[in-house]
């Protein structure tokens, strides 16, 4: 069975791109358009990683995080979140939050499907 | 995998093998010096011969140790890769094919003498070094933050991308484990030596910490190019900040002590393994000999012991194929394996099953018989911190010796938890053999299976058991319960107290909802209903009873 991979964006072309390259690549994709959707569905699936945004309506990124850590809602599975080089000092929150690692934009499919393989150990 | 048979499925994979090895063998041909072909031969050869064996093709083991051998010789740069060498091999192929395909009756004598004679001359010839491009001496150090387990950190993930850099030994450091009864299963105490022979670049390492740079401890030093000499020449920079077990180990390096080699004792010798494989591929055969009689039989009890050993064969092959992956080169391999058992065993307590024995006399002696005394024909129960299950199959062997003296009388058990890992064990229903210790020897022996696995001694809980226990994830935390709301019995223990006060009234009224009236809820022993009003009375030290 392939592993599943939630992606949390508020941008629909982004969730395209992740979701085109990351089934392309063997994974079954879910989405979820902001923070509070994407901690539901992260409550009611069994996903071997969350790639998510951090700047989203509703809930943002980092609270979807923290919550997902607080509440030990898949626990121990990573955490990556998708971030800009202008975003200084944002990795060290989100890293608080709990995320394991991060994705910067722009990327190309072959650095984003190194990322989920390197926090997948594959 | 598993459905097909086993032998088929290693032909087909024997065919990929050969092909690998043909294929690097024509390359290798062209470029004799190339220490990338000269490895890939030798792992496949590896392999086959590794599989081989498992499987009961005797023969082709044999047949292919000869030439597995001779590319361990040329791997090691003990002879050299000579064009008679290569296509020695290369004629041997279509001999491998047939002993793999079980249609060959010559022993391949005549192939074996020209390998030899091919070695031979090889080795005679002034030993030209391989010309492996210089590649350094890595030491590297490193633990993770405690929480880095919590936060999604897979150290087996780091340490097999160093693994993808070169050649690593590494070393798992115990020594900062706390004792069991202090150790939080979800924290990282492990640290790790590596040793890594590599030509990358100093910031490929540190590549593959990139995520957790900052928060671990971390030291990359280089021996240079040469063989490792024993002094750890300037340290240290970072030794103040390293765990205290690491700076011993470090003291421990420059006394040239043997502490290193008394850290691996946890690897398992090749042999062993190779004889564990042969003993898997001997039950995998005689399982699928008594899945033929059986489906022959009309006998039900057989029938069923056979799908049970398939089963346990089939689970025991995955384990094994696994292991068997990992190139022979690669003892981490094993290590891991023991690693993963480590892990589990300090996870699983041996308090787990019969914990708080009162509870279960209480449910013997008085709900039970108030059950039956209402006219019930079945009980359910809820394990609604189930963890890795103990408490649900206690609760089973409590009802199952119940059930035998009140014919008629059946029971389901529900067990849920919030992390589908420890569910998953639950279902497996296997647990390391010290565990059930608290189990009385009577019920042991009626409900529990021992066995061995990998030389561990563990136990099963026995299959009527665990066909009346049904597991699912549920988060305590969520508004609405998908559970039906009649129970007779649900256990929640000692997992409120992780809960602050509000969210354990919600929780606590959510499972008074699920039971019916006359119900009973238990609770953990530090655990109360205290200043939380619910339509229940206390019937007993931390038990309730819907109203």
């Amino acid at each position: 069975m392939s592993a599943s991979i939630l992606t949390v964006d508020d941008s629909v072309s982004i969730r395209q791109a992740i979701r085109l390259t990351l089934s392309g690549a063997g994974f079954k994709v879910e989405e979820a358009g902001d923070g509070a959707e994407g901690l539901a569905k992260a409550a009611a699936g069994d996903f071997k990683l969350i790639l998510t945004d951090l700047n989203m309506p509703v809930m943002n990124g980092l609270q979807m995080i923290q919550e997902l850590r607080n509440r030990r809602i898949l626990m121990g599975v990573p955490i990556v979140f998708l971030t800009t080089e202008s975003d200084a000092g944002i990795k060290e929150q989100a890293k608080a939050a709990g995320a394991t690692g991060w994705l910067t934009k722009p990327f190309v499919p072959e650095m984003l499907l190194r990322i989920v393989n390197k926090v997948l150990g594959q | 995998v598993s459905g097909q048979d086993p032998v088929e499925t290693f032909r087909i994979e024997a065919r990929e093998l050969l092909e690998g090895i043909e294929q690097n063998l024509l390359d290798l041909s062209e470029r004799l010096h190339d220490r990338e072909l000269i490895d890939a031969v030798f792992r496949g050869l590896h392999t086959l011969k590794g599989s081989g064996a498992m499987f009961g093709f005797d023969a082709l083991a044999a047949f292919t140790h000869h030439c597995e051998t001779a590319f361990d010789r040329v791997r090691k740069g003990e002879v050299n890769a000579t064009p008679d060498l290569v296509s020695a091999v290369l004629n041997a192929r279509d001999h491998m094919r047939a002993l793999a395909e079980g249609d060959s009756a010559d022993d391949g004598e005549a192939l074996l003498s020209a390998l030899h004679r091919a070695l031979e001359i090889a080795g005679g010839e002034p030993v030209a070094k391989i010309e492996a491009p210089k590649a350094a001496v890595w030491r590297i150090r490193f633990s993770l933050p405690a929480n880095a387990f919590l936060n999604g950190v897979n150290p087996l993930a780091l340490l097999s991308e160093l693994r993808e850099l070169g050649e690593c030994r590494v070393i798992a450091d115990t020594s900062a484990l706390p004792p069991l009864e202090e150790l939080a299963p979800t924290e990282c105490h492990l640290a790790w030596r590596v040793e890594l022979t590599t030509q990358a670049p100093r910031s490929a390492i540190e590549d593959v910490f990139m995520f957790v740079m900052d928060d671990m401890t971390l030291s990359i030093e280089s021996d240079g190019p040469s063989e490792q000499t024993a002094t750890v020449a300037a340290e240290a920079p970072d030794e103040e900040t390293a765990p205290a077990a690491m700076q011993a180990a470090a003291r421990d390096d420059r006394s040239g002590g043997d502490v290193r080699k008394s850290e691996q004792s946890l690897r398992v010798p090749a042999e062993r393994l190779d004889e564990l494989m042969d003993r898997v591929g001997e039950l995998v055969i005689a399982q699928s000999r008594l899945k033929q009689l059986a489906s022959a039989s009309p006998d039900v009890a057989l029938r069923s012991v056979s799908e049970e050993v398939e089963r346990l064969a089939s689970e025991l092959r995955e384990t094994m194929m696994v292991v068997r992956m990992v190139p022979i080169s690669n003892l981490f391999g094993r290590f891991e394996s023991e690693h993963v058992h480590l892990i589990d065993a300090v996870t699983t307590n041996k308090t787990e099953f019969f914990r708080e024995p009162s509870h279960f006399d209480f449910v013997t002696q008085e709900c039970l018989p108030q059950i039956v005394a209402e006219g019930q024909r079945s009980i359910r129960a809820w394990s609604a911190a189930a963890s890795i299950g103990a408490e649900a199959y206690t609760l089973a062997m409590v009802f199952e010796e119940f059930c035998a003296d009140h014919p008629g009388l059946d029971y389901a058990i529900l067990g849920t938890d919030l992390c589908s890992e420890v569910l998953r064990q639950a279902v497996k229903g296997i647990y390391p053999e010290a565990m059930i210790e608290p189990v009385p020897v009577a019920l042991r022996e009626r409900y529990v299976l021992s066995g061995r696995q990998s030389g561990r001694r563990e136990v099963r809980i026995a299959p009527q058991l665990r066909a009346k226990a049904a597991f699912a994830r549920l988060n305590l935390m969520d508004e609405r319960y998908p559970v039906a709301d009649d129970m007779d019995i649900i256990f929640c223990r000692n997992i409120l107290i992780y809960f602050d006060k509000p969210t354990q009234a919600a929780v606590l009224r959510r499972l008074c909802s699920h039971l019916r009236p006359g119900g009973y809820l238990f609770l953990g022993h530090s655990e109360s209903l205290l200043g939380v009003e619910l339509p229940v009375t206390v019937v007993a030290n931390t038990v309730f009873q819907r109203l």
